[in-house]
């Protein structure tokens, strides 16, 4: 157990990728951190950084309050779990569970006790005698992951172990995860691209993209506020409809206008964007599926149905809306019929101004939560700027707010160039990180 | 078609069996000739050796040479010949031991350290080097022989068992066989065993030699069965006759004692035979999987 600390964090491989930007983040002892993004993004890097596997280019790492940037792997008090098991083939299950322990020189005795306990932990008891290549994907992994915590290590380290598992054992090793971290009570950092793994599992999540950090906070932050487009994107599914939208200010009061429908922001959305003094502008809107209902209000956004997608508990019905697709999430109760939505028929939809979220055309940020660190600053306090974070396009007083607001976008993740197109165009760079869902 | 695919697999298993007969017939007759008295066996090659030897003015016994398998008589004769009446075969017999054994040992240790520094180092000189290992590997025994014999010369160890067994230690096939091997081993096991506390050497020792044992077994076969038959080596860097192995002592053997020949050299399979069959599953493995692709 214990906490840890990276500090400006970078890694450059062969002096020419830059793999890891200025990565600051404080954990908590005890504190379940996922590492989450698309393919490239640093998150195991920075994680392999953690254990050693990986030389700091610059920047320091605490572990428990001590620097372990020239400390090797074995002496750092960590344990990690492959994506692809790593266990030794030659070995059977109890060795290796044990064999970290007997390089430790452990007495034989206390041993044999551990790796039962451990074993009982995870349920492979009866494996023990076995080599590794007669166990089935779920069973190495456990064994992975017994021989992770038999060490009893100060931080668990886990690299995408869910990764090689088939969709249903992913989901039964996701909440045996859950469990463990109970029984175990250390500090975890787990690294996947996986968004539902990460809202699941986390305490905080760490979003990144292309070495840098997007942002840093609750599930519940990241999905209810995201700090940019991205994070928009990435987290959530289906994916939040992004929409060109008029972001309107009437005094005191903040609209939003979306093909002639005219929102008001509710009240706490309205006083963040107070604080920021944002003038009325043109904006990219960002509403999740879920939060569009279906109306017979005149005013409200038509669309027209393409698709709809009957998924047991709720509809997903994709429709053709402001030039561009959109999803629709209708919940169903128990009762309730599938609703039959042929192709082309019309809808008309709305939304809640508590729902949306408005995001800056130029930087993607969100403009609920611009990268300034004081909203009552007028003098540029660029101090807390890391020199070596590549400000695109940030000004001097953007100064990256800890947690929620953190490494800014290394680029306007919306095409400045070509504003008219249609919004999805931003998240389908992202890939489908939620395929599996 | 169906008829036209059975005729050729049919066709193909033939030719197969053909061949496997024509390889084995040479070993089939050295073993069944072992046990031929011999004056039959003066009969059946009487004038090839004859004529080898030079004699002209002898009587051939026969006008032809004749292959004959099933011996007319059995007996042990040459057996008894060769492991009790005359001790100078076991002698050479033991020469051999004495220089492959060490060899093989020496080549595998050498080798697989070798082969994990290859492994574990990254750099262009790594790379460098194994290409020259390649280069080496590509050369035949021959035509090292000279450098070797110079160096044996410097170092004092001519006409030394050392003269042979040095040389025998540093292969570059058997570092470039384990290199491959090696670079089999996924390296997350690696950084899996130095996370659990490995020190460098407990790497090599308790997770990659393990994991390379099919390639060690075929190392072994191969470097056995290479220096259990080799001949050049010894003649020139080992001209003491009392120092030589069994290899070179069979090409020695006059007219006189063919039927010995062929009793000693049955004996001489022996230990390089039983080897195979012992690793013979370590041998397909170690060598097939070399340039395998593994995902």
């Amino acid at each position: 157990m214990a906490d840890l600390s990276l500090r400006n964090v970078k890694k450059i491989y062969d002096n020419t990728v830059v793999a890891v930007q200025s990565f600051n983040l404080e954990i908590a002892d005890k504190e379940f951190i996922v590492l989450v993004g698309p393919s490239g993004c640093g998150k195991s890097t920075t994680l392999r950084m953690v254990a050693g596997l990986e030389d700091i280019t610059e920047g320091e790492i605490y572990i428990g309050g001590r620097k372990v940037n020239t400390v090797p792997p074995k002496d750092r008090d960590i344990a990690m779990v492959f994506q692809n098991y790593a266990l030794y083939p030659h070995m059977t299950v109890y060795d290796n569970i044990a064999y970290g322990l007997k390089l430790r020189k452990f007495p034989k005795r206390v041993i044999d006790q551990k790796v039962r306990e451990a074993a009982e932990i995870l349920d492979i008891s009866e494996l023990l005698k076995r080599k590794p290549k007669a166990l089935s994907g779920g069973q190495r992994q456990r064994v992975a992951i017994g021989r992770a915590i038999v060490r009893e290590p100060q931080v668990f380290l886990m690299d995408e172990p869910l990764s090689n598992l088939d969709a249903k054992l992913r989901n039964q090793m996701r909440s045996e995860i859950l469990k463990l971290r109970q029984k175990v009570n250390t500090t975890f950092i787990y690294v996947t691209h996986d968004q539902t793994e990460a809202m699941t599992l986390g305490d905080r999540i760490v979003i990144m993209k292309e070495g840098f950090v997007q942002q840093v906070g609750t599930p519940q932050e990241v999905f209810h506020h995201p700090a940019n487009l991205f994070v928009a994107g990435f987290i959530g599914t289906p994916q939040m409809n992004i929409f060109d939208a008029q972001l309107v200010r009437e005094g005191d009061r903040y609209f939003v206008e979306l093909a002639g429908l005219r929102v008001e922001m509710s009240a706490e959305k309205t006083a963040r964007l107070l604080a920021w003094d944002v003038a009325s502008q043109p904006v990219k809107l960002g509403l999740r599926p879920e939060h569009l209902t279906l109306t017979d209000r005149d005013d409200a956004v038509f669309a027209a149905v393409d698709v709809s997608e009957m998924m047991g508990s709720a509809v997903h019905i994709h429709v053709s809306a402001c030039g561009q697709d959109v999803v629709i999430v209708v919940p169903l109760s128990e009762e309730e019929e599938t609703e039959n939505m042929p192709m082309g028929q019309p809808v008309r939809f709305t939304f809640r101004g508590s729902a949306a979220h408005v995001f800056d055309v130029e930087t993607g940020y969100n403009l609920e939560y611009p990268q300034k660190s004081e909203p009552e600053e007028t003098a540029p306090p660029a101090v807390t700027v890391p020199e070596n974070v590549p400000p695109a396009d940030q000004t001097a007083e953007e100064v990256p707010a800890p947690e929620e607001l953190p490494a800014p976008a290394e680029e306007a993740p919306v095409p400045a160039e070509q504003p008219e197109a249609p919004a999805p165009a931003e998240p389908a760079v992202i890939g489908d990180p939620f395929a599996e869902e | 078609m169906k008829k036209n695919r059975y005729f050729g697999r049919f066709a193909l298993t033939l030719l197969a069996v053909f061949f496997a007969l024509w390889f084995l017939l040479p070993t089939v007759l050295t073993i069944t000739n072992s046990f031929m008295t011999q004056s039959e066996i003066s009969a059946n090659y009487g004038k090839v050796f004859a004529n080898v030897s030079g004699s002209d003015g002898k009587a051939y016994i026969a006008d032809e040479v004749n292959l004959k398998f099933i011996p007319d008589k059995v007996t042990f004769h040459q057996y008894i010949a060769v492991l009790i009446r005359s001790p100078e075969y076991l002698l050479k017999f033991w020469n051999s031991v004495i220089l492959v054994v060490p060899i093989v040992l020496l080549q595998l240790v050498v080798a697989s350290v070798t082969a994990y520094g290859f492994t574990r180092w990254r750099g262009k000189v790594r790379s460098f080097l194994f290409f020259f290992y390649v280069i080496l590997m590509l050369m035949p025994t021959q035509v090292t022989l000279v450098p070797n014999y110079l160096v044996s010369d410097w170092l004092g160890i001519l006409n030394t068992r050392w003269a042979i067994i040095l040389p025998g230690t540093f292969a570059p096939f058997s570092v470039f066989l384990l290199t491959k091997s090696m670079r089999r081993i996924p390296v997350s096991l690696i950084e899996a065993a130095k996370l659990d506390g490995s020190s460098e050497w407990q790497i090599f020792k308790d997770i990659c030699l393990p994991q390379c044992r099919s390639a060690l077994y075929s190392i072994a076969i191969l470097v056995f069965i290479d220096y259990w038959n080799m001949v050049e080596q010894p003649i020139i860097l080992l001209p003491n006759a009392d120092l030589q192995p069994l290899s070179v002592y069979l090409s020695t053997i006059n007219t006189s004692e063919v039927g010995l020949a062929f009793a000693i050299a049955t004996i001489y399979m022996v230990p390089s035979l039983l080897l195979f069959l012992h690793g013979e599953d370590y041998l397909v493995e170690g060598i097939a999987h070399q340039g395998s692709v593994k995902g």
